[in-house]
């Protein structure tokens, strides 16, 4: 599926306008390389969830060119783009958790729907577990996790086929102690030792700061788009 | 592929049986449009000649004992043709003859058009070889029992109300399904499944709920022809009930799933487009 690239995700002179004529992105450029950590930065309603949306494919920019591990996503057939979007990790926000099951059938779930079992899904749920320290909660129902873990089983769920690409939609929000977000930045920082290129959008420019985030890793967005 | 439509299809089933009674209403709301659409298709429904007897005229030939059988034959043969006559049948001595009642001998019971041609024949065939006596025969026949005009268009706005209930308890299912498999819909959206793959194990659970439902329509079917049967009255109102031939076997397996997958995707999309399907998920404001 993947050849051999050295960008994750390159967004270019990416611009969008929205049916009311407001112009969103207006010659965006970033990339994401390989292996690497991304936070694209900025406040309510300045484009983070509707640029991951083009990233996925939901939208489609007014110009511009998206790169997602080397593919032109833009460029892809939509046959082989469902195929390929398979592949890209994605965390929505509010995180998808299915209760009345357990932090281990969250993931199967997506495992066996997506085809993937026997030895190949057995991995793919021990590496989740394992990078998102949930390891030991793998068998509590969902309905005993609190607000870090939910988010942490998001990424478990999102990562747990294996993508060369995990797109994070906000997963700081919803956790209050700061203790927490410096975790879960621990955590993505852990996915991303394990191989997996992650683009996270936040609000959460200053605990990004704090924690020693570089500049160059974040994007930062307009402060604001009113629609 | 297979097996993971299978696993989510298994999912979805698992948690569509949680609430039984939902997909009984709507297994039974396709039977009731099978039910209403056979009805439709079965009542016999008369017009002009509604209420009224019939008038029939015959010529009643006794035949010689001394006629063969290939004889009556070509006689019968050669009264067919002669002008105004309906039709020929032979009775046996002891046979009955509409309208008049045992026949002593062997004889021919000539149909015509009217009086006039029936006493001009029987005048011709007295003096007929191995004819021995005619005799001119008049009955009135009730008309078979049949439902008034009106009674195809009741059954109509029954097969319209029908297909409204089978669209009503297929929005009612399937909003309460996706409404309780919301999240899993979401889940299998954020992993990248296509909204059709997505509605695939929906569409194959509506096509199985009309095949349900066109078998329950099957059973009723046959249960019921065996008993109603025996009523004179239903054979005459409804005569293409006992003589169907495929047409209740289409109704069941092909007619009935469609109209559970029409239903379930009327009850799939209209939930889907509905801006209140899933309240518990808000929308992102990033």
């Amino acid at each position: 599926m993947f050849g051999a690239y050295e960008i994750a995700v390159q967004v270019s002179e990416l611009r969008y306008v929205t049916d009311e004529g407001v112009a969103v992105f207006d010659g965006l450029s970033f990339s994401l390389p390989r292996e690497g950590i991304r936070f694209v930065v900025g406040p309510p309603l300045s484009g983070k969830t509707l640029l991951l949306k083009l990233i996925l494919r939901e939208l489609r920019p007014t110009k511009g060119q998206i790169l997602v591990a080397g593919k032109n996503v833009l460029r892809l057939s939509p046959r082989k783009f469902r195929a390929f979007r398979k592949h890209i990790g994605y965390l929505p926000y509010p995180p998808v958790v299915l209760e009345g099951r357990t932090v281990e059938e969250n993931i199967l779930f997506k495992l066996r729907a997506l085809g993937i079992g026997g030895e190949q899904g057995e991995e793919g749920l021990q590496k989740a577990l394992s990078l998102t320290g949930l390891e030991p909660l793998r068998d509590l129902p969902v309905e005993e996790l609190g607000e870090l873990q939910r988010v942490l089983l998001g990424l478990a769920v999102g990562i747990c086929n294996d993508p060369p690409v995990l797109l994070c939609d906000d997963p700081f929000r919803d956790i209050t102690s700061q203790v927490d977000k410096e975790r879960l930045l621990r955590t993505l920082e852990a996915i991303r030792r394990g191989g997996i290129s992650i683009l996270a959008t936040t609000r959460e420019g200053e605990l990004l700061r704090r924690s020693g985030v570089s500049e160059e890793d974040m994007v930062l967005l307009r402060p604001e788009v009113t629609v | 592929m297979r097996g993971s439509f299978l696993f989510v299809f298994g999912d979805l089933l698992r948690r569509a049986l949680r609430r039984p009674g939902i997909w009984a209403g709507f297994v039974g709301a396709v039977t009731l449009a099978a039910v209403s659409l056979s009805a439709l298709v079965f009542l016999q429904t008369d017009g002009m000649d509604q209420g009224k007897s019939r008038e029939h005229w015959y010529v009643l030939c006794t035949l010689s004992v001394l006629l063969s059988e290939k004889s009556i034959n070509a006689l019968a043969w050669e009264i067919r043709e002669m002008p105004g006559v309906i039709g020929v049948s032979f009775r046996f001595a002891g046979d009955t003859a509409p309208g008049y009642g045992m026949v002593p001998e062997r004889s021919l019971i000539v149909r015509v058009r009217d009086e006039s041609t029936a006493r001009a024949l029987a005048v011709k065939l007295s003096s007929k070889e191995g004819i021995e006596a005619t005799e001119t025969v008049h009955y009135l026949s009730s008309p078979p029992a049949s439902l008034p005009p009106l009674s195809r268009l009741l059954a109509l706005i029954g097969l319209i109300f029908a297909v409204f209930v089978l669209l009503l308890s297929g929005r009612t299912a399937f909003g309460w399904l996706l409404k309780h498999w919301g999240r899993e819909w979401e889940l299998l959206g954020a992993a990248g499944l296509s909204g059709w793959e997505r509605m695939l194990p929906l569409l194959a659970l509506s096509l199985l709920c009309g095949l349900f439902g066109g078998l329950v329509y099957l059973a009723l079917y046959l249960g019921l022809r065996g008993y109603l049967g025996g009523m004179e009255a239903v054979r005459q109102v409804a005569p293409g009930y006992f003589k169907a031939g495929v047409f209740p076997y289409l109704l069941s397996f092909v007619v009935a799933p469609l109209l559970g997958l029409l239903a379930g995707g009327v009850g799939i999309l209209s939930t889907l487009l509905s801006p209140r399907r899933l309240p518990e998920l808000e929308l992102s404001e990033g």
